[in-house]
């Protein structure tokens, strides 16, 4: 499998990657390069093998249904570029 | 002229009724200041860790056992990749390979019988912020208060056929759900949204049909009318030999119509993958079995059953079943006193005029099963007329009063008043008899003295009329 130029722009699109000629030149050899690899992993027989979801045995832990009321929103407010009247304001964004 | 039949299938997702969010210990409170709700975890700062909220769980296995499914004894979250600015980690914890339960059933009556809904799956996911979009400033406001409510997605076969039916299917969720108490399922203020996927076909044709996705219904209404609209546009496209697009629509409910979002091609490339910030979740039967045996007695069953222990209609018990609340308020009550018709016809009649009156829901009412056996028993040995006792249920409706208190204190009154008065105005006659002789031969004006001086005497709180009354009886 070959990522094509418009499939790899589309990519560098949805996680917000703006390239320079050479920089996209580069990652789309490099991403390639990292499929060709899992491409010869394919080759292995895996019919027999519980795939494996998790990397470590964890299992979850819980916490219990309380609200606390921690008070950390004004830095929380502050470190926002744009704060106005209790909103945090970005962009406008069209429906 | 062929004929055509309309396939649907409905997303509905449930915001449950957990004191915290999914993530983190903010609180769901609704109404809220704007961003008063928050956290570094529901803000998606980098390095916060999310702890799942263990009663979402509960509740999602609940609504899986509610709905006959298979529960998924190993699940797991995985991230849902977008970018949107109501979205602040820029991903969306969900579950999509392995959802906490599977293949389920929901059964319901309809006018034409008995109609049962596949349920594909449910998995448990988290609420986006809100977006407000400031026309003036060219700007959009972001308000993450409902960033990481806990929320349920379920996912129904395509087996609806009609509007009808799928605001039965909807009702009968919506009841199961707050019977629970894993949500109020509230459509007007979101706590229930609705994605209708939609197709038509021609009839006795078995392949479904490029289908079209409306989003976020909030309202029974909306959603008949886009039903509706929606099923008449794709027919009359296919009867002018066109082709229904796949595509994502918006109902503009103003307009009457549905809107194009975006067809398929441009539907958003996801790349899931599993949340590594939350382990797997393991559910052993232990868990399972203790959360069946709470499920309640659902609405259906209690319809029935109403109508056998009390001897009510069934017209009385589908009122009095509309909420778990007045259910068991009715059913309470008649085990301390027992006159079910009573009961049930103040509730239904009395009660329900009230919470349409005050805006209120059943959970609103301050009634006890206690106080309102009570008020059934003074009205069944004639201790109170009916007019009376609507006027005291109302007050125990809205402010918890109780009834026999609140009869003393009224009756109580009035005697009283009438006694003191009384020996008010004897005092006024001995000290004024001048007005009194006066009155004797004719004066008129010196009765009007008399009952100056005795409204003076009682501080001006005493009703004039009855004050006449027992002066013209004392003279
Ligand atoms: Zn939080």
């Amino acid at each position: 499998m070959k990522i094509t130029k418009e499939r790899f722009n589309n990519i560098a699109d949805m996680v917000k990657l703006s390239l320079i000629k050479e920089e996209e030149t580069k990652l789309n050899k490099d991403l390639n390069q990292l499929l060709d690899f899992i491409e010869t992993m394919n080759e292995i027989d895996t019919d027999d093998v519980v795939p494996m979801d998790y990397v470590h045995s964890l299992r979850n832990v819980y916490r219990e249904d309380i609200a606390t009321d921690l008070s950390t929103k004004e830095e929380e407010h502050a470190n926002a570029p744009d704060f106005m009247d209790g909103y945090y304001v970005v962009p406008r964004i069209l429906e | 002229m062929k004929r055509y039949e309309t396939v649907i299938g409905l997303e509905v997702h449930v915001e449950l009724s957990t004191d915290s969010k999914i993530f983190c210990d903010c609180s769901t409170r609704f109404g809220e200041k704007p961003n008063a709700n928050t956290c570094p975890i529901c803000m998606g700062m980098p390095g916060a860790l999310p702890i799942l909220n263990k009663k979402v769980v509960d509740y999602a296995i609940s609504t899986g056992l509610a709905l006959n499914c298979t529960i998924v004894k190993n699940c797991m979250f995985d991230r849902k990749n977008y970018f949107y600015p109501d979205l602040p980690k820029a991903y969306q914890i969900s579950q999509l390979y392995f959802p906490i339960a599977r293949q389920g059933r929901v059964t319901f009556n309809t006018r034409d019988g008995n109609k049962s809904i596949g349920i594909h799956e449910l998995h448990i996911e988290e609420d986006a912020g809100k977006l407000l979009h400031d026309s003036d400033k060219k700007v959009t406001l972001v308000d993450y208060n409902r960033s990481g409510v806990p929320l349920i997605e379920i996912v129904s076969e395509p087996d609806m056929r009609s509007a009808d039916e799928v605001v039965a299917y909807l009702d009968k969720l919506s009841s199961m759900l707050s019977y629970m108490g894993v949500s109020d399922c509230k459509m007007q203020e979101g706590s229930m949204r609705v994605d209708i996927n939609i197709s038509v076909r021609e009839l006795g044709d078995t392949r479904l049909g490029s289908r079209t996705e409306i989003k976020n219904m909030n309202s029974f209404k909306a959603i008949r009318r886009a039903i509706e609209g929606e099923s008449k546009r794709q027919i009359d496209i296919l009867i002018d030999g066109g082709q229904i697009l796949d595509e994502t629509r918006r109902w503009d409910d103003d307009k009457n119509k549905s809107i194009r979002m975006r067809s398929k091609e441009e539907a958003q490339d996801y790349r899931y993958f599993p949340e590594q910030d939350i382990a797997p979740i393991e559910i052993p039967n232990e868990w399972i079995h203790k959360l069946h045996r709470l499920l309640p007695e659902f609405r259906d069953e209690k319809i029935i059953r109403f109508q056998k222990d009390y001897g009510i209609s069934e017209y009385d018990a589908r009122v009095l079943t509309s909420s778990k609340e007045i259910a068991d308020l009715f059913e309470d009550t008649s085990k301390l006193y027992n006159l079910p018709r009573e009961v049930s016809n103040l509730l239904m009649v009395e009660g329900m005029r009230i919470l349409k009156d005050n805006y209120l829901d059943p959970e609103d009412l301050r009634l006890t099963p206690e106080s309102l056996s009570k008020l059934i028993g003074m009205i069944d040995r004639g201790e109170i007329n009916r007019t009376k006792a609507k006027a005291v249920f109302e007050e125990m409706c809205l402010k918890g009063v109780d009834p026999e208190d609140y009869m003393k204190r009224y009756g109580l009154e009035i005697i009283n008043d009438d006694k003191k008065l009384r020996l008010v105005a004897l005092k006024v006659l001995e000290d004024n008899p001048q007005s009194v002789s006066d009155y004797k031969k004719g004066k008129t004006k010196a009765f009007g003295n008399l009952v100056g001086q005795t409204m003076k005497a009682m501080n001006g709180k005493a009703d004039p009329s009855l004050v006449n009354t027992i002066l013209k009886e004392l003279i």
